[in-house]
């Protein structure tokens, strides 16, 4: 994917609650079509971040720019290219969806036939059109999700920031939702994603930024961050047969850095489980095994987190 | 002005989808005014209590009293009839024709001119509470005036050692103390000293209390977008803060006038109240609700939930509402309520709508209306600057 120039820029973002830094010195820039993610433990400081970022908050020091204009809480033009999904629904429940949508259309400029139009194009895309003019208060917990997104999107910003937008959703809507945003990421808008879910940076990130404590402690693509962990994928096959005989054969293979015979299985250490996966499962198959079952461990942000923080970013 | 007005409208739109809100600012008002201006409409006419009057002395003493309830009757306070005896005055007051009748015995003239202890009976009606309390407030009165002369004659008497005084000394104080006037005085502050009906009264006092619940939608609608996360994308919109607060403030004003107009009209055309002049009652309204947003406006800074927040207001509503007069005229609680009750909004929309009810023109209720719109300025640009914490926090 084609990276352009940032859409939004953040440079030394600080606020301090109490005696307690909240946001410390943080830094990112996200470009057109790309999306990046905010990843940590909750009371990391992500939702800190974003509320300076989207003009919710004052900051105590450092600069935003969304779409080369100047954020503060009271700028207009730079709010006008952000949109917003927070992380709690922000709906009017006494108002149907439609109603909603062109509430908030409004406040964004927006007006007459070319209003309506683009409701009826986001109501396709959280596909609520044949619930559109029913009361939110009816929906379902996944179709306010939707539709909580469907309004960030309605005034067609640079800049969409989702702020933990699937927690406490069903696994359906959570694949609805994360599909949606890989679209509009093609789409060419610059995504500012946060979450605390591991799976979903991997899944839409094209960068990542780590934070803890308020302070961003890595950056980077998957494959940056992985490789400042260092560690090699795993492999452990369960299987019956002549285990060390496969072990040999299996120690020849390119990118096979160890194995281990183990009661039921071998366990084997290489540079990249995927590329060698095939060729490993054949060879074992020459030999006579009998395969029940392959789990391989990459390395993943979970480790990244765990190598830099001592902590699983779960438990943190 | 075009988001404000915006805003405005959505919460316009949420308001009138709430069947509650039809209920609060419309039927419970309209309900109260309609029951406490039926019960006490009933009992009194208006603010000119009907008093009797049987005397049997036919002396100079009782005749004081006469003549300040003639006095009274000149200002429309009072309306007095004279009865033959203690018996038609008994009949009259139980069959609700009388509020209360003053009956005085043969000789008691004579009696307090001895400087003995005169007595004379006031009959009262409990279906008429008012005005047997100022029944019985004119007769203490009265004889604490009564009193006073027997002092006089008795110190006169004395100081000229003519003991027991004599006819020509008695004579001649109670003559002296006569010609002051009697220190017993009833004015009806709010109607400008002119009657004004108890149905009217109690409409306009009843749409002033319950104004002053009607605004706190809009007020309140702040900390419920809060609660909700809706304020989330309010202060994310391209819109400033005053912005947001002037939307909501433009709501509840909507909502406050047009609840107060209704009201009016209903009380109008249902109850027979009388508002007087519709230019004046339009700008009091306005001058009313600005009041009430202002004071809900501020006490709702003050509070640190939604609930608290309604808690607060509605108490300082009751309480100034108590103060103000909107359940009974202020001048019946006293000199001290009558002058607390002059730092309350109430007070002076009361009195400038009975002034206007009572065909005083908009000239003189202007004083009253920049007191209201101060009040609502003072406490409102307070509470702005509160208010915006609620939409951007530092």
């Amino acid at each position: 994917m084609e990276i352009n120039a940032p859409v939004l820029e953040a440079r030394q973002l600080r606020k301090v609650f109490g005696d307690r830094a909240a946001v410390d010195g943080v830094s990112l820039a996200v470009a057109a079509g790309e999306t990046y993610g905010l990843l940590g433990p909750n009371g990391a400081g992500k939702t800190t971040t974003i509320s300076i970022i989207a003009g919710l908050l004052r900051g105590d020091s450092g600069e935003v720019t969304v779409a080369g204009a100047p954020l503060d809480t009271k700028s207009v033009a730079a709010k006008a290219a952000i949109g917003l999904v927070p992380q709690d629904l922000a709906l009017y429940p006494d108002l149907t969806a439609r109603e909603n949508l062109r509430f908030f259309g409004r406040l964004y400029g927006l007006a007459g036939e070319k209003l309506a139009a683009r409701i009826q194009e986001v109501l396709e895309i959280i596909e609520l059109p044949e619930r559109a003019d029913d009361r939110t208060s009816t929906y379902s917990g996944g179709m306010k999700r939707r539709l909580n997104i469907g309004i960030g999107l309605l005034h067609q910003p640079k800049l969409l920031i989702l702020d933990e937008p699937t927690v406490g959703v069903d696994p359906q809507s959570r694949h609805a939702i994360l599909a949606s945003v890989e679209r509009l990421s093609q789409e060419g808008l610059a995504v500012l994603y946060t979450t605390h879910y591991m799976e979903e940076a991997e899944r839409l990130c094209d960068r990542v930024g780590i934070i803890d404590h308020g302070r961003i402690i890595a950056e980077g693509t998957r494959a940056e961050l992985v490789a400042l962990v260092g560690q090699r994928d795993r492999i452990r096959l369960k299987a019956d047969g002549h285990l060390s005989e496969a072990a040999t054969a299996a120690e020849k293979l390119e990118g096979v850095e160890e194995v281990t015979v183990e009661s039921g299985g071998l366990h084997l250490i290489v540079s990249n489980a995927r590329a060698l996966l095939p060729r490993l499962l054949a060879i074992v198959g020459e030999s006579g095994l009998g395969v029940d079952s392959v789990e391989v461990r990459e390395p993943d942000l979970e480790t990244v987190f765990l190598h830099l923080t001592g902590r699983a970013l779960r438990d943190a | 002005m075009r988001a404000a007005l915006l805003i405005a409208g959505k919460d316009l739109r949420q308001r009138l989808r709430d069947r509650s809100a039809y209920i609060s600012g419309l039927l419970t008002p309209f309900g109260l005014a309609l029951i406490l201006g039926a019960t006490l409409g009933n009992t009194d006419d208006g603010f000119q209590f009907s008093f009797g009057l049987v005397d049997n002395d036919k002396g100079e003493v009782s005749k004081s009293l006469l003549i300040a309830l003639q006095e009274m009757e000149a200002e429309e306070i009072v309306r007095l009839t004279t009865l033959a005896d203690a018996a038609a005055a008994a009949t009259a007051v139980e069959e609700h024709q009388l509020a209360a009748a003053f009956v005085f015995p043969e000789g008691f003239s004579e009696t307090v001119r001895q400087g003995g202890a005169g007595e004379f009976t006031i009959l009262t009606s409990p279906e008429a509470e008012i005005g047997a309390a100022v029944a019985t407030s004119v007769g203490r009165r009265f004889a604490a005036e009564v009193e006073a002369v027997r002092l006089a004659v008795v110190t006169a008497a004395t100081a000229s050692g003519q003991v027991p005084p004599s006819p020509e000394l008695v004579a001649q104080v109670t003559a002296q103390a006569q010609a002051q006037p009697l220190a017993i005085t009833f004015t009806n502050s709010d109607a400008g000293g002119r009657g004004i009906d108890y149905k009217s009264y109690y409409a306009i006092g009843i749409a002033v209390f319950f104004l002053f619940f009607t605004v706190q939608f809009g007020v309140l609608g702040l900390l419920i977008e809060r609660d909700e996360g809706t304020m989330t994308r309010l202060a994310a919109a391209p819109i400033s803060p005053a912005t947001v607060l002037a939307g909501k403030a433009l709501g509840s004003l909507a909502v406050g006038m047009f609840s107060m107009v209704a009201l009016a009209l209903a009380t109008t055309w249902l109850l027979g109240a009388h508002w007087g002049s519709s230019l004046g009652v339009v700008l009091v309204i306005a001058a009313g609700t600005v009041a009430a947003m202002g004071l809900v406006l501020l006490v709702a800074t003050l509070a640190k939930t939604t609930e608290q927040a309604g808690g607060y207001s509605a108490l300082i509503a009751v309480v100034l509402g108590l103060l103000g007069g909107t359940f009974f005229p202020v001048a019946l609680g006293g000199s001290v309520i009558s002058i607390v009750s002059r730092i309350t909004p109430h007070r002076w929309l009361i009195e400038a709508f009975t002034r206007l009810s009572a065909g005083d023109g908009l000239t003189a209720v202007l004083p009253a209306i920049a007191a209201v719109l101060g009040f609502g300025l003072v406490t409102g640009a307070i509470g702005w600057a509160r208010a915006e914490r609620a939409v951007v926090r530092r």
